[in-house]
């Protein structure tokens, strides 16, 4: 890397350092990714740090043993997370997660939601709603609310027109609406 | 709650963070599969991958027939004896050459220098 420092290359220059086995790169790209990845690894797995971990070591190791499947030409992000929501819905399909996991702790949230909640309860309120919905529409919600992707982006995450991700943000945010109509007065989504 | 809001809920949204021991693991089998790239680079198969085998052939062709031309006509490569130019980096036929170190006598019946 000629010794300048790797914070200053984008992710794309990383990806062609590490295909050259430069460990500086591949700790930079690491340093950068990691807590967004974990994060939305674990708020699509249900909520669980041992998948939310596994899985980013998981997706951490395709990078390394075979880092030629990224093209220079597209953004890495894009990539990354389109790489990252093609696992969990491979691990949907592989546990049927939504039956196995997600059940119990449907079974276990009050319907009536309490007068006074907290920033953090209400957000694993949300995504606990979120769990009844399919991957595509919490995948829309976590990279458009957090992740701040644009329409064009997510849509390009997802291989989808961005019509589509647009009715998936719409159809998510009424059925958040509907489950949240104690705080219509406070909440307007 | 409007779209700004909620947008900014979720930024906020703290889900901990990865095992350290996660980063350690995969620095460790970065280090392991680098050490397959430096091997690959330092190693001819690459190369001799390449020579035997039928890809740019005509490339190949070509560089070859360059290099037999160029053993016809350097004349220094010329083993017939009846040529006159006999001096190259790689030695000199003395019986051939006249310089200041072999002189050849009228006379003389031997080819003794004479200095």
């Amino acid at each position: 890397m000629s010794g300048q420092k790797t914070g200053s290359y984008n992710d794309e220059k990383l990806m062609q350092f590490i295909l050259y086995g430069d460990r500086q790169a591949f700790n930079e790209l690491y340093r950068r990714y990691n807590q967004r990845l974990y994060y939305y690894f674990f708020r699509m797995l249900g909520n669980s740090r041992e998948l939310a971990n596994d899985f980013l070591q998981d997706l951490f190791l395709k990078i390394i043993e075979n880092p030629a499947r990224f093209n220079p030409d597209y953004s890495f992000k894009t990539w990354i997370f389109s790489v990252a929501y093609n696992m969990c819905k491979n691990e949907y399909r592989r546990q049927e997660i939504r039956k196995g996991v997600f059940t119990e702790t449907d079974l276990l949230l009050d319907p009536v939601l309490p007068q006074e909640i907290s920033k953090e309860e209400l957000v694993n309120r949300i995504f606990l709603e979120l769990d009844e919905l399919g991957p595509e529409q919490r995948t829309v919600f976590i990279m458009h609310y957090r992740e701040g992707f644009q329409i064009n982006e997510i849509a390009s995450v997802l291989e989808m027109a961005p019509g589509t991700v647009k009715s998936r943000l719409f159809y998510t945010r009424k059925y958040l609406a509907e489950k949240f109509q104690h705080f219509m007065d406070q909440i307007e989504f | 709650m409007n779209d700004k809001i909620l947008k900014q809920l979720i930024a906020q949204d703290f889900a901990g963070v990865p095992d350290p021991e996660t980063e350690l693991r995969l620095q460790r089998a970065f280090i392991l599969r680098s050490a397959g790239y430096k091997t690959r680079q330092n190693s001819f198969s690459g190369f001799f991958g390449w020579l035997f085998t039928p890809r740019q052939v005509f490339a190949k062709m070509a560089f070859a027939v360059i290099i037999t031309a160029f053993f016809f006509i350097r004349p220094g490569l010329n083993t017939s004896r009846h040529l006159p130019v006999v001096i190259d980096s790689t030695g000199i036929d003395q019986s051939r050459v006249q310089d200041s170190a072999f002189l050849r006598l009228p006379g003389r019946a031997n080819n003794d220098s004479v200095f």
